[in-house]
């Protein structure tokens, strides 16, 4: 019997394509979710109650069960909600799916229906690029007959070096959407959302990016997975930029809710003043598609948010470190088993959560800016204290290499 | 990169940027420059160099067309705004131009470039890094990686990259003239538009060099 052998280039294709499946599943998957708990955190701090109708009962389970058995639950129970409302989401798609496709007459039919496509295709690809785990070491083994050869796969879908650049750079095209969406529709306050949107993510984009440089400076490397690293390698595993870089990182997350054009900063889709924003004139699924795009923008900025300043997926440091003379065991290590990246991708996904959650509440805590204070802050405030703070560590770092506040 | 995928990208952006001159609607003229703008990222990828490739979409993609696109929608032209076909003088003149350009760089691209690149050796260099207790130092440098690009933009090219940002602050400052007529526009109106497109402009083209 001849031996199959799995080679490394094998073994690293179909991990390319199922991280890109991961990845993109795990994206689709956290947008119903969010929509519920927005709807729910929206009631609670309105003093609501918020969607408590559309869900499964104990009631719903006697449908699995055979029907001489049905009987073993009571009434009273089978009453009962498990999670009320959560298939809420579900009712919005179906409704959103049996929508009536109305276009526009004087729409641009072309940029009509490029509108929705190109807001999520960017953040879609810019997912690609960021490090959600550990690397996972494949060992040399044999299994039935079917010779492994050793792997080191990157949990990321692409691993190119400038990594968190192309993020950055894939993610900013993400405003032709909502341009092309605002501008196609041929009405005049879709326009007036997308001239709005284009100017604010033009304007956001510089202090985010002035943000981002100052992270990329502190660690001294464009690679995600050198990014994390380098947080969990200082001070015993807890060297998060949001630490060293406090600044850098809270310019970052205002400038992060002004790119995904979410309140305080929600200008493009202000409805007391624009009917609805961009998407005014769009109905079905296409307003589905841009509704997903923008939810899964927002989870993109909390990944980058997470992997620049929050640690990615390190939990403490990633190596033995000696404190007070004995030595810690790490929890995930850089490299290793499956196990260990498992754990990786859970902390990852549970900071990620956590940012995500910062953005719904502060949706419903602050009240939207008016057009002249959006720009002021954004170029009066932030950039400036962006490029001061990117100059102070500038030098820092090019005096004192080994100083460890910022390195 | 494979043969294929040149000819192919490379179709695709000589088939964009005519668009870009064909097109009679701005907007579709400006999407159809951003195509071919991406390809040309594309043709960077295809060379290793990453960096470049990114710069190139972050700036061109993400910064210029987007004000192109945004001035384009300000104005909103509509087919009768749109004015008269050139004269067929001009047209010739236009062409006349193109061709010399394109003259110009395939003579400037072809010239064989004088500094080769030394692959420098990296792991004598990462272990001492290492051995300094710095961490920050891990990076490789290879053909077309950033430390490579920097490299070769802050030394050999120095004096070039420094006379375009000069070139690109007198863009700035013509525009801010220009845009700060008192008579055509209100201070108000004129802060809105000058300033993200003013700080924009001298943003990209500093990283355009």
């Amino acid at each position: 019997m001849t031996e199959f052998v799995l080679t490394p280039g094998m073994i690293g294709f179909a991990a390319t394509i199922l991280k890109a499946l991961f990845v993109i599943g795990m994206a689709l998957q956290i947008v119903p979710g969010c929509i519920y708990f927005e709807r729910k955190i929206a009631a609670y701090v309105q003093h609501r109650i918020g969607p408590n109708r559309v869900n499964f009962t104990i009631g719903t389970l006697r449908y699995l069960m055979p029907e001489s058995m049905r009987d073993v639950i009571p009434e009273g129970l089978a009453r009962v909600k498990l999670i009320p409302g959560s298939l809420q989401p579900l009712a919005d798609a179906i409704k959103l799916a049996f929508k009536e496709e109305v276009i526009p007459e004087k729409a641009d039919k072309l940029l009509y229906n490029l509108g929705p496509m190109l807001t999520f295709i960017p953040v879609g690809t810019a997912l690609c690029f960021l490090p959600f785990g550990a690397t996972l070491i494949v060992p040399d083994a044999n299994l039935f007959g079917i010779e492994i050869q050793r792997t080191v796969i990157e949990m990321s879908v692409s691993n190119v070096v400038p990594g968190m650049l192309m993020l950055l750079a894939v993610s900013s095209l993400g405003v032709y959407g909502i341009a092309c969406g605002g501008w196609g529709s041929g009405s005049k306050y879709p326009l007036m959302a997308a001239v709005r949107a284009a100017a604010q993510m033009v304007s956001y984009e510089v202090p985010l990016g002035i943000a981002f440089l100052i992270a990329l400076a502190s660690v001294g490397s464009l690679d995600g997975q050198e990014i994390v690293r380098n947080q969990a390698e200082t001070w015993h595993g807890f060297g998060w930029l949001v630490f060293r870089q406090p600044l850098a990182a809270l310019i970052f997350l205002v400038a992060m809710f002004a790119e995904n054009n979410r309140l305080p900063f929600d200008l493009p889709e202000a409805e007391p003043e624009l009917v609805g924003g961009y998407h005014t004139e769009y109905t079905g699924l296409k307003f589905a598609i841009f509704f997903l795009g923008e939810y899964c923008a927002m989870i993109l900025m909390c990944g980058l948010f997470t992997t620049l300043f929050l640690g990615g997926w390190s939990l403490g440091p990633i190596e033995p470190v000696e404190v007070f003379g004995s030595t810690i065991e790490p929890l995930i290590t850089a490299e290793g088993g499956i196990l260990n990246v498992l754990l990786s991708v859970a902390v990852f996904t549970v900071k990620m959560l956590s940012v995500l959650l910062l953005q719904l509440w502060i949706r419903w805590t602050l009240p939207r800016f008016r057009y002249d204070q959006l720009m002021d802050l954004g170029w009066k405030v932030l950039t400036p204290l962006a490029l001061a703070n990117l100059a102070i560590t500038a030098i820092l770092i090019s005096k004192f290499p080994n100083f460890t506040f910022f390195a | 990169m494979s043969t294929f995928l040149v000819l192919l990208v490379g179709a695709l952006i000589v088939v964009a940027a005519l668009m870009t001159v064909t097109q009679r609607n701005p907007i579709h003229a400006a999407l159809s420059m951003l195509i071919a703008l991406g390809g040309v990222g594309a043709l960077m990828i295809g060379l290793k160099a990453h960096f470049l490739a990114a710069m190139q979409v972050l700036l061109y993609g993400g910064a210029i067309m987007v004000l192109f696109v945004f001035v384009i929608m300000l104005l909103t032209l509509r087919e009768d705004e749109l004015g008269p076909e050139p004269p067929s003088a001009t047209r010739l003149l236009a062409a006349v131009g193109a061709l010399a350009l394109t003259f110009i760089l395939f003579s400037a691209l072809s010239r064989r470039s004088d500094t080769e690149f030394r692959e420098p050796d990296n792991d004598a260099k990462i272990a001492a890094a290492e051995a300094k207790g710095d961490v920050r130092r891990r990076t490789k440098v290879y053909y077309g990686s950033t430390e490579h690009f920097a490299r070769v933009l802050y030394t050999d090219y120095a004096v070039p990259f420094e006379l375009i940002t000069v070139l690109v602050m007198a863009a700035v400052a013509g525009v801010i003239v220009l845009a700060r007529r008192p008579d055509s526009m209100t201070l108000e109106a004129t802060k809105l538009m000058a300033s993200p497109a003013a700080s924009r402009a001298a943003s990209a083209g500093g990283g355009a060099a």
